[in-house]
């Protein structure tokens, strides 16, 4: 724990403090180059011209989670890949945030009765910040996603102490 | 010592006294939330199955020797190019000499192969494209480079023949 | 050229400044002596920072902005206009991130090895002439320095990958010392034909050498000698490319392959240090290449006096290197997004077969040149 953070009042300081981390976080989102299944396809796409996720500052795909904000679980999550995922995600430093993409990461998806293999849901192994519908989701979803994570990467408090409840 | 080369001085030990104030002072408001797992080497999402310290390829040994030969010559060299000019036709066939003599290092260990990055491909006992199946004397040439971990088990050598 | 460091310095030491100093920079704040002119040494790395971290910033967005137009994308349009402060929000952020050293890693190694790229990379910056005397240190051997300096980052990138304790970066690093070192062979020979054809190792000198010819333009080396320079000029080219891990020679961090190469387990901002370092010597590496072969300050088709005497041409005069070395940059971001990578094999063969080669048969044309 940084020795300055959240430890101060609401002030002039800290919140003018805390909108410049936040915005400077949520205008930089690197995405992990990570996909596990047909959503995958989906993730490419939003990086490709006609969708171009980079307009957010969000297209600098890293190969390493060191380099990494943002894991995007596109695809069906499988108990044997779970492990993986689980430490991947610990490895990346934080803050970090997760969108669960598609209907197998959200919830198991078409799996959820019969999939002996699939988890179902993504947040039974790490913690979610959004869930995406769809099967696959269409890549303005994806973006819509981004949005909401930036909408609540702004809400965040760096400095400022935390609300009570 | 001079000013010019004190800046020079400065500028280095600053570079790093940088990176090192930068760090400390970064570390007072930046999250810091380590885990065994976190803490991890990175492999791929995989437990890391062994230390990265070992052995290296040898080759990176041959492109090292090349280098500090050359890299010496022209170190050697830049007083020379100085002062070329007005030194004249003694100069140049100086240079000449010695560089042929460097030259001629180049073309010995181009033609013992070294140059090559996979040494077999220059003794020419493995073709770089492959048309077809690769012939009999081709994969008789893998296993003699160690490319391979040993030849065919189930007798492939005779159902292959030369195409 | 590592091994000409020890060198350098005994003839520095031997022979001190050798000759009056042209630097304005000097002139302002260099007459002390003792204290005085430590703190100016102090000043002069602190405008040399400042320099060479401002760079980064615009790069980072023109690459973005490059590569998004020609890939028919917009890139980053969102923040700031045309997406301008894009790299300072990407600064920030990497700022407020957490900081790994994994636990099998040789901790201070680990932490030493940005500060040696990011220190070489600085007091490279510090050689560059700019004018007449826009030049923080005007020295007498600045082109051997430079090449020295250049070459200190070797020794950064390997430690961070053989202190990081991770196969990734292992491999990269090896990968990369192979090839920088290797390029360095037909760099070394290139800058040896410009040391050649104006008989100094000072890059100030070099650029005034080049003011008046025919049109203005008959002086720059890569005019005065098309036969032999103008070649050695593009193998410079090729091998500053190499020299700064830019594509198609990015396979010390190709991502398909390697992770992110030598920087694999960095993050944070440890990370933007070698990412600030890959930035700017892309303009220190076409700065120098300017100064050599194109004319360094000078405007073609005008005198040269037009950008020496005063201060505002002076100040225009540095507006022109920057403006040359900002066309080199732009090429090295275009073949980026061009170009495919090559393999290791194909870079090594590149190197010692083609570039090498064609380098020698340079320098002893320059050198019949120069006799005629």
């Amino acid at each position: 724990m940084g020795f300055f953070e959240q430890r101060f009042e609401e002030n002039v300081l800290t919140t003018s403090v805390d909108r410049l981390v936040n915005w400077a976080r949520r205008s930089s989102v690197w995405p992990m180059t990570f996909g596990l299944a047909c959503c995958a396809i989906e993730m490419m796409a939003v990086g490709c011209s006609h969708h171009d996720l980079d307009r957010f500052g969000a297209g600098a795909f890293r190969a390493t989670p060191r380099q990494a904000d943002l894991m995007i679980v596109a695809g069906t999550v499988t108990f044997k890949m779970a492990e993986q995922i689980r430490r991947l995600y610990e490895q990346m430093p934080n803050p970090k945030y997760v969108i669960a993409m598609g209907a197998c990461a959200t919830g198991g998806g078409p799996y959820y009765k019969f999939g002996y293999h699939v988890v179902k849901g993504v947040d039974r192994i790490v913690p979610v910040d959004i869930y995406l519908p769809g099967c696959p989701p269409r890549p303005e979803a994806l973006i819509d996603a981004l949005m909401a994570l930036q909408a609540k990467i702004d809400r965040e408090r760096v400095l400022r102490k935390a609300r009570a409840s | 010592m001079s000013f010019d080369y004190l800046t020079i001085a400065v500028a280095l030990v600053g570079g790093i006294l940088f990176v090192y104030a930068n760090m400390w002072i970064l570390s007072l408001v930046r999250p810091n939330k380590p885990s065994d797992l976190k803490l991890s080497t990175y492999e791929c999402g995989e437990e890391a199955f062994s230390s990265s310290w070992l052995r290296f390829d040898m080759r990176f040994y041959t492109v090292a020797l090349i280098f500090v030969v050359f890299d010496l010559e022209i170190a050697f060299l830049f007083p020379w190019a100085v002062v070329y000019r007005s030194l004249g036709i003694l100069a140049f066939v100086e240079g000449l000499i010695f560089v042929g003599i460097l030259f001629l290092g180049l073309f010995y260990v181009w033609a013992k192969g070294d140059l090559d990055w996979v040494k077999a491909f220059a003794k020419g006992r493995i073709p770089e494209v492959l048309d077809g199946p690769p012939s009999r004397e081709v994969r008789k040439g893998v296993f003699e480079s160690g490319l391979s971990g040993g030849p065919e088990r189930n007798g492939g050598g005779e159902e292959a023949g030369t195409s | 050229m590592i091994s000409a460091l020890p060198p350098a310095a005994a003839i520095f030491l031997a022979q001190g400044t050798g000759g009056e100093s042209r630097s304005l920079f000097r002139d302002l704040f260099g007459a002390g002596s003792g204290w005085g002119s430590f703190a100016s040494a102090v000043l002069g790395f602190a405008v040399v920072f400042a320099v060479a971290s401002a760079l980064p910033v615009l790069f980072t967005w023109a690459e973005r902005r490059v590569s998004g137009r020609m890939q028919q994308r917009r890139g980053p349009n969102r923040v700031g206009p045309f997406g301008l402060v894009q790299a300072v929000a990407d600064g920030v952020k990497l700022m407020f991130k957490e900081d790994i050293i994994p636990a099998n890693a040789e901790r201070f190694l680990f932490a030493l090895a940005p500060g040696l790229v990011l220190a070489g990379m600085i007091a490279a910056f510090a050689l560059i002439p700019f004018s007449e005397r826009a030049i923080v240190v005007d020295a007498p051997l600045g082109v051997y320095l430079l090449a020295a300096l250049l070459s200190l980052q070797v020794l950064g990138v390997v430690m961070a990958g053989w202190a990081s304790n991770n196969k990734w970066s292992l491999l990269g690093a090896m990968r990369e010392a192979a090839q920088m070192v290797s390029y360095e062979i037909p760099m070394g020979i290139c800058l040896l034909i410009g040391v050649l054809s104006f008989s100094t190792l000072s890059l100030r000198e070099m650029s005034l050498a080049q003011a008046d010819g025919w049109l203005n333009v008959g002086n720059w080396l890569i005019f005065r000698n098309p036969l032999f320079a103008f070649p050695a000029f593009v193998v410079l080219y090729v091998a500053l490319l190499a020299n700064t891990k830019r594509a198609p020679f990015d396979l010390p961090e190709a991502e398909s392959e390697l992770v992110s190469g030598f920087h694999t387990e960095y993050s944070g901002i440890r990370f933007s240090f070698f990412f600030l370092e890959e930035y700017a010597s892309m303009f220190l590496v076409s700065a120098l290449a300017v100064c050599m072969f194109l004319g360094g300050w000078n405007i073609p088709f005008l005198p040269g006096s037009v950008v020496t005497g005063s201060v505002g041409a002076e100040i225009l005069a540095a507006l022109v290197l920057i403006v040359k070395s900002f066309a080199l940059v732009f090429v090295m971001i275009w073949l980026r997004w061009t170009l495919p990578r090559i393999r290791i094999d194909q870079v090594m063969n590149l190197c010692y077969k083609y570039l090498t080669p064609i380098a020698f048969v340079c320098l002893i044309g320059t050198c019949w040149w120069e006799l005629r």
